[in-house]
């Protein structure tokens, strides 16, 4: 989880990831390029694939939501 | 009860809606206000005291006093009349009369058959001001068939508002006044007072020319109308005027008259333009209508033979016409001071 | 309209969905005629390709459920591998076959133009084949929509519609047919499907938004319209801040039209109960371009981040390109350049999707070159914030935000109002050599086609819609609140609405007195 906070914070350095109330794709926090370069991260550090597939806003809305993909994604291979 | 509630509101909403409609329809229509005050008085009038309607265009209205006539003969008569009124709406105009009159002649102008200069824009004049009414529904659907306007182009006719709106912009303290009934409808605009100031010999001709597939087939629609009213004499009537252009359409339009065993009155003809003793330069508003001086001698001449022709009575002194000597003196009040046959009046 | 309403509630609730289905072919016909068989085709040819998508997909999750002690890890993924490559054969056929119809209608003349040069090398007469082809209504709208449809079946994301005619009533739904919202399957088949029953207020609301609609429509937009169409047909007659006067306007004009045009079909159908998604978020207020057309034409944008712009920057080839990217520019720049190439690709089909011209092209180019500009400059801003001391959090700062974005973007529409591309890169020069700034208050405002009591009723309506635009900005909303106010309050507003379009609103043939002026007859 950790790793994950990192990586985003990394990216968006504005975002109080932490300590989110809010739906990160839902109320427009993070746009496109932000998801883009997101899911490139996760896909390098995590050894997961994303594909498009993947890409509904309920996936990314929360830090939380985004691990859950990652483990789902890891169990399947 | 939600529901009848609902659809009460709703009816109210629509009522208040139209009342609005009426008032912004009312201020933005025509500003031209001698047809509105035409109307206005025809609505006004009491319910069957008319003894002849005269229907037609300014070739009416220039040369028909109502007011006079009722001095000189006690004669009761009123006009519908417009700026180039359309042939093709006149039997709409002449339905409208019968609404509220039952005369004993309906007087046709056959000019607006005659010409054949057509002004689409003017019908406006007198559908703006008809009342609502299935007759006014009708007119518009007879004058788009008999002028080709077809499809989308149709509504501004049923709703003048979408040709009118753009108004907003011109709109002056006068639009917002309540426009009276004129007086016995008779004319008192500003050029009715002018002179032609030059003499123009009467010409005449016996040709016939074409009136064009339009108006011809308007003119047999009128004419089958008329021939299925029994209670009401219709005359067909040219008045007389200096100018040539329409006569030869004139002569045809009368042929067609007669054939349909109508009167037709050609005051155009060889011989009728003396018995008026116009004096053209001082009875003329211009080649085409007579001005204040020149109705004067029309309507008399002309009021005379209808009184023989239909056995018009003298109404003065009866009670429904108990206003109308009123209305006249009001009318006399306006033209008095360009009349220049007053003072020959009143020696009589 | 009101006929098609009224069956609608008549007819029992279960075929209602029938009505509207008659009612949008009945439009269509009465449009375009024969046209609407292009629409039909397509409804089939996708519908089918969905049912075979959902297919596959079913037939391969049972395949995998039935073998699944037999198969290890790796033949899983290799048999996954091989029904997703039959699959995309699949797509590809559908979006080859449905885009063909957009292209040939759409395209067809463009492509001959631009590759004339090569055809009268090979001895071919162009003006030979080219052809008088009519648009069919609303093609543009619709091809997305349905290959919007194939790919979410491609992708699995929902099941797919077994009803042939149900789902024609989706591709064809009257209201949103000409002008969008471009509309996804899983948010609006099963609304249009479903039959609703009467609601009068409802009723009342969607005749509200379709009043406001038409406002913007009739009033602001149609009105501008007289001024653009004086001025870009003879643009050479003017000095650069009247054009630049004039593209702002036109801006607006194309904000009035298109928004106007959408809340007509949003409140057309409220009325039936059915909500068509938003697609226009006060455009005007965005700070930057690229949240712009995050406000403007949403599902346009939409469609093109989930179908275009996603799948291209996570793309293999697109990652590699990426990587590479790093080695030789570093990290910065190596990270954004995929999102920046996937990008350019969008604006270039967002441009090339609204019209058939190189304008057009351009017009999207100048989008994405701002953007990238935007977010190459930002490190720039920042360090100019800092140095002047400016919050970022600022009203002054947001401010000016909006109205950079306004300008950039009113500029950028030089390109597609112009005739041509030459044209509008003419006016931009103008704009910076030749501005003449003399004649915005020297009267030749007055000449453009509106009269100073026009300009008057214009300012008014831009002031009335930045009102409403800013209450919806903070969230209020205005049909609720008017609902709330006494009877005489909101008759008030709702007839004044009404008598505001019918009086100031620019329809029907155009009457002045003067035609009236009496005449000697």
């Amino acid at each position: 989880m950790e790793k994950l906070y990192k990586i985003l914070e990394g990216i968006r350095s504005d975002i109080d990831f932490r300590n989110n109330t809010v739906k990160l794709i839902d109320d427009g926090v993070l746009d496109s390029f932000d998801i883009i370069a997101i899911i490139g991260e996760l896909n390098e550090a995590f050894e997961v694939e994303i594909s498009v597939e993947e890409l509904l806003p309920e996936n990314f809305n929360s830090p939380e939501a985004m691990m859950d993909l990652i483990h789902k994604l890891q169990e399947e291979v | 009860m939600k529901i009848i509630k609902d659809i009460v509101g709703t009816i109210c909403f629509f009522l208040v809606g139209l009342l609005i409609f009426m008032g912004v329809g009312s201020v933005l229509g025509t500003d031209e206000e001698y047809s509105e005050m035409m109307f206005q008085g025809y609505y006004a009038e009491q319910e069957n005291i008319i003894d002849a309607v005269f229907i037609g265009n300014s070739h009416i209205y220039k040369f028909w006093q109502p007011a006079f006539a009722w001095e000189e003969y006690g004669m009761a008569s009123t006009e519908l009349a417009t700026s180039s009124m359309p042939g093709c709406t006149m039997k709409n105009v002449a339905i409208e009369a019968l609404k509220t009159q039952s005369p004993k002649v309906i007087v046709i102008d056959i000019t607006p058959f005659a010409n054949i200069d057509k002004e689409n824009n003017k019908v406006h004049l007198l559908l703006d001001n008809m009342k609502f009414s299935k007759n006014r529904l009708d007119l518009v659907e007879n004058f788009c068939k008999f002028t080709n306007v077809e499809g989308m182009d149709k509504m501004q006719y049923y709703f003048p508002i979408m040709q009118f709106h753009s108004r907003w912009k011109e709109l002056t303290n006068a639009d917002f006044t309540q426009t009276r009934p004129s007086y016995l409808n008779s004319n008192y605009q500003k050029t009715f007072m002018k002179k032609l100031k030059e003499d123009v010999e009467h010409p005449t001709t016996e040709e016939r020319e074409k009136i064009g597939e339009q108006n011809e087939a308007a003119l047999l629609d009128l004419l089958e109308w008329c021939k299925n009213q029994k209670d009401v004499d219709f005359q067909f009537l040219a008045v007389p005027v200096v100018r040539e252009k329409n006569l030869g359409r004139m002569n045809y339009v009368g042929d067609i008259v007669k054939e349909y065993g109508f009167d037709f009155v050609n005051y155009n003809e060889e011989g009728m333009f003396e018995i008026f003793d116009f004096n053209v330069k001082k009875d003329f508003e211009d080649v085409n209508h007579t001005n204040i001086n020149g109705s004067y001698k029309f309507t008399k001449v002309y009021g005379e033979y209808l009184i023989e022709r239909y056995g018009l009575a003298d109404h003065r002194g009866e009670s429904p016409y108990d206003s109308w000597d009123g209305k006249a003196e009001k009318y006399h009040s306006k033209i008095d001071k360009y009349f220049i046959y007053a003072e020959e009046k009143q020696e009589e | 309209m009101a006929a098609v309403c009224a069956v609608y509630f008549i007819v029992p609730i279960k075929c209602r969905w029938a009505v509207l289905l008659a009612a949008s072919y009945l439009f269509y016909w009465w449009n375009s005629a024969y046209l609407a068989f292009v629409l039909a085709g397509m409804t089939a040819i996708t519908w089918l390709i969905g049912l075979w998508l959902e297919r596959k997909n079913q037939k391969s999750a049972e395949y995998i459920k039935l073998h699944k002690e037999e198969m290890d890890a790796s033949a899983r993924k290799s048999y996954k591998l091989s029904v997703t490559k039959r699959k995309k054969w699949i797509l590809f056929l559908g979006i080859l076959l449905d885009l063909g119809v957009l292209l040939f209608f759409k395209y067809y003349n463009f492509f001959l133009e631009n590759t004339s040069p090569l055809l009268a090398y090979l001895g071919i007469d162009p003006d030979a084949f080219k052809l008088d082809l009519l648009l069919p209504l609303g093609i543009s709208f619709y091809t997305l929509q349905a290959i919007a449809y194939m790919v979410d079946m491609y992708r699995g994301k929902y099941k797919a519609d077994h009803h042939f005619f149900k789902f024609a009533l989706f591709m064809s739904f009257f209201p949103q047919i000409v002008q969008g919202p471009i509309a996804r399957h899983n948010a609006l088949a099963e609304q249009l499907q479903t039959g609703h029953a009467f609601d009068f207020t409802r009723l009342k609301y969607g005749c509200q938004l379709i009043l406001w609609g038409f406002m913007k429509k009739l009033i602001l937009a149609d009105r501008i319209g007289i001024l653009s169409d004086t001025v870009f047909g003879s643009y050479k007659d003017y000095g650069g801040m009247v054009l630049l006067f004039s593209v702002i306007l036109y801006g607006l004009q194309v904000y009035g039209d298109f928004s106007g045009g959408m809340d007509i079909a949003r409140g057309v159908s409220q009325i039936f109960g059915i909500e068509l998604e938003l697609n226009f978020r006060q455009p005007y207020f965005a700070k930057s371009i690229e949240e712009f057309w995050r406000r403007w034409h949403i599902t346009l944008g939409a469609w093109m981040r989930d179908y275009i712009f996603y799948p291209l920057s996570l793309s293999k080839r697109f990652g590699a390109l990426g990587r590479g990217a790093r080695k030789i520019f570093g990290n910065y720049i190596g990270k954004k350049l995929p999102s920046f190439l996937a990008m350019f690709i969008v604006y270039f089909l967002v441009g090339f999707w609204h019209g058939s011209s190189w304008k057009y092209v351009a017009y999207g180019i100048w989008n994405g070159v701002i953007i990238t500009a935007g977010i190459l400059l930002e490190p720039v801003y920042q360090k100019g914030l800092a140095l002047f001391r400016v919050k970022e959090k600022s009203y002054g700062w947001s401010l000016f935000q909006m109205f950079r974005t306004f300008l950039l973007c009113s500029v950028g529409r030089f390109f597609p109002r112009a005739a041509s591309c030459t044209a509008a890169i003419v006016m931009m020069k103008q704009v910076c050599l030749s501005p003449q700034p003399w004649q915005l208050v020297d009267g030749t405002l007055l000449t453009l086609g509106l009269d100073g009591k026009d300009m008057a009723v214009l300012f008014g309506m831009v002031v009335l819609v930045l009102l409403v635009d800013i209450a919806h900005e903070r969230g209020i909303r205005i049909r609720e609140t008017v609902a709330s106010q006494g009877l005489v309050c909101r008759w008030l507003v709702y007839w004044t609405a009404f008598y505001l379009i019918v009086i100031f609103g620019i329809y029907g043939p155009a009457y002045s007195s003067a035609a009236f002026i009496y005449q000697q007859f």
